[in-house]
């Protein structure tokens, strides 16, 4: 066996070595390639998970912010409606009306206090009764509270 | 061929990337997300309250007489608890005040029951 032969075979063997190197880096690389192909999958739905939160978060803001506005409205009604009563009793001498007519200040007053306590029970979560349901002006349900009565209405009317 | 070509030959798989020894396969990532949603607190609301009858008397210099008649012939006791025009008016924007109040609390707590207990549909597990 000459030289030439030995060398030759050595060649050989790198040249085997190198096609089997090949094959088994492809097969591994497809393997991989697999993987990358499941995480990226992965990955996507990950993104796509957080895009959804992104999305219930600027609805959860926005929700947020218009009961702030309901409720910011609410409390102006509501403020209205005392104001309403202290601009009552400034425009009107009570005491002197009471003096002059008790029978007619002691009817308003009772009335008013009867308007009051279902104001209260409005308040705390009472049901409309079928008067205060149909009712179409503020004078006709409840001059106390109507911003309780219905909400829709606006107590400078 | 001479030691020339088996050096290229042998430096070959270097360049090309195929020199694989100690390559490390990648790991597949997982994933786990689990929402738990809180034990809603489900307190039960206060019943709304229920007004008591309350009739004012008003007296002046002029019935009072009258006025203490009257109490004696219903037979109650012939006292009254007075209050001047002004802490009348008072009294009526107090109690106005208390009102917005117990109204503005009950809607925050019905908002906040709103946006954090969401009422859903199959939700009715109570018969």
């Amino acid at each position: 066996m000459g030289i030439g032969t030995i060398v030759k075979s050595i060649v050989a063997l790198i040249f085997l070595a190198v096609i089997a190197g090949g094959i088994y880096y492809i097969s591994n690389m497809q393997a991989s390639l697999a993987v990358l192909e499941m995480n990226n999958k992965q990955l996507e739905d990950g993104i796509k998970k957080q895009q959804e939160l992104i999305e219930q978060q600027k609805a959860d803001i926005q929700d947020v912010q218009k009961k702030n506005g309901e409720l910011a409205q609410q409390n102006d009604k509501q403020r209205k409606d005392v104001e309403n009563l202290s601009s009552k009793f400034h425009k009107k001498d009570i005491g002197q009306l009471a003096t002059e007519k008790p029978e007619l200040m002691e009817r308003l007053v009772n009335r008013g206090t009867e308007n009051a306590l279902r104001c209260l029970e409005l308040a705390s979560g009472a049901p409309l009764n079928e008067k205060e349901k149909n009712a179409k002006t503020p004078t006709e349900a409840n001059r106390e509270c109507p911003a309780l009565i219905n909400p829709s209405y606006s107590s400078s009317n | 061929m001479n030691a020339r070509h088996l050096l290229i030959l042998l430096t070959l798989p270097l360049i090309s990337g195929c020199f694989s020894f100690g390559f490390k396969k990648p790991e597949p990532i997982e994933i786990k997300t689990k929402a738990e949603e809180r034990v809603r607190l489900n307190l039960a609301e206060p019943a709304p309250l229920t007004g008591r009858e309350l009739k004012w008397v008003l007296i002046t210099r002029e019935n009072a007489d009258k006025v203490f008649k009257e109490l004696e012939e219903k037979g109650v006791d012939v006292v009254l608890f007075g209050l001047t025009d002004q802490g009348y008016e008072q009294l009526a924007l107090t109690m106005a005040e208390l009102r917005n109040y117990i109204a503005t609390q009950r809607s925050i707590i019905i908002k906040y029951k709103e946006y954090y207990e969401p009422k859903k549909p199959e939700a009715n597990l109570t018969k």
